[in-house]
């Protein structure tokens, strides 16, 4: 069983050089976990979920590193960022607002809980819109939980809801999808 | 709903995950004020200030079941307690924080614990109040919390201060007519 602790953290920074804030090494130094216990607490989240109604939900990963949503995506899983940088990394980082209909594979979701960002997803999946049925899958980081793959809005309550869709393609016209005949 | 009851509620499973998910200090403390229980737990703290106490010796009840071996490691709970303990007595969050800022596996609860801990050393050095004589090294923190029991009434409102940044400078203003 490994046991992970905290305190030695490498500074990340956005691409225009600005260095991303991290929790202060005092705070986070004596902070515990273990995978196996990553992956019951996963598990028993997910299950919640799932009693309450949202659907497919996929454990992607667990771990007992410290590392958030904003962390996953922004950091390549090695950094606790703090999701109310969001903002500054999404803008320091070149991305641009996309519409939902707009999205890809990779581009960002951030969720929203009364206005106030509140976590951050990575598009992992886009089918042809099938109607009523959701077609837009995401993955995130809960927190000190494991990685998730879910439906854009299948997420815990406190996560808040999907509420803007971010890219750094330039243009987005990349984005669309090329038929042959 | 007796205050044993709200124990019950803040220290289940379910109650801890759901805070657990979000990653950010200020994501979970906003998330905090919109929960039911902890909501009421604040309403009959702010109507019964002697129970605050109670929610005190709780935290030092929780502490030593602190865990990262358990599913219930308790860190949401602990800081739901010092968030309420933090709005209706702040002196008691004080005392309660430097216990927690000596307890291993924490996130949540010892990120807030710091946050009081550093706004008390901050307004110390501000107000360059000799006597208050704990709090001098991020590292080592206040250990002996009787003497936070002996502290001057000028040390309890700074812990009050602490609590509220936006009164500092009124309370600055305050002393140095006072001197």
């Amino acid at each position: 069983m490994s046991l992970h602790y905290f305190g030695q953290q490498k500074p990340v920074f956005a691409r225009n050089g600005w260095e991303i804030p991290q929790p202060n090494p005092l705070v986070i130094e004596k902070f515990r976990q273990t995978e196996e216990l990553v992956r019951i607490k996963t598990v028993e989240l997910v299950d919640e979920l799932l009693r309450k109604g949202k659907t497919e939900l996929r454990i992607r990963s667990v771990s007992a590193q410290l590392y958030d949503c904003a962390g996953m995506i922004f950091a390549n899983r090695r950094a606790w960022i703090d999701i109310e940088y969001v903002g500054q990394i999404l803008t320091s980082d070149g991305y641009q607002p996309v519409s939902k209909e707009d999205l890809v594979v990779g581009d960002v979701v951030v969720y929203t809980l009364d206005k106030r960002r509140v976590h951050v997803g990575l598009v992992t999946c886009v089918l042809p819109d099938l109607g009523e049925i959701p077609n837009t899958r995401v993955l995130s980081k809960w927190g000190k939980h494991g990685e998730v793959e879910h439906r854009l809005e299948d997420v815990p309550y406190y996560l808040g809801k999907p509420s803007e869709y971010w890219s750094e393609r330039v243009p987005h016209e990349i984005g669309q999808l090329f038929r042959g005949n | 709903m007796k205050l044993d009851s709200y124990f019950e509620e803040i220290e289940k499973l379910s109650f801890q995950i759901q805070f657990s998910v979000l990653s950010g200090l200020s994501s979970v403390e906003y998330a905090l004020s919109r929960d039911e229980t902890v909501r009421s737990l604040l309403s009959l703290l702010e109507f019964e200030s002697d129970l605050a106490e109670d929610v005190y010796l709780r935290i030092n009840v929780l502490l030593p079941r602190v865990s990262h071996e358990t599913k219930l490691s308790y860190d949401e709970s602990i800081i739901a307690y010092l968030y309420c303990l933090n709005k209706v007595d702040q002196l008691l969050a004080y005392r309660a924080s430097t216990l927690i800022w000596n307890t291993e596996g924490l996130l949540w609860s010892r990120w807030k614990a710091f946050k009081i801990i550093q706004l008390v050393q901050q307004i110390e050095q501000s107000l360059d109040v000799s006597s208050v004589d704990s709090v001098s090294s991020s590292h080592s923190m206040v250990q002996d919390n009787e003497s936070v029991d002996t502290r001057s009434l000028a040390t309890t409102s700074m812990v009050t201060v602490a609590a509220n940044p936006d009164t500092i400078g009124s309370f600055a203003v305050e002393i140095s007519t006072a001197a």
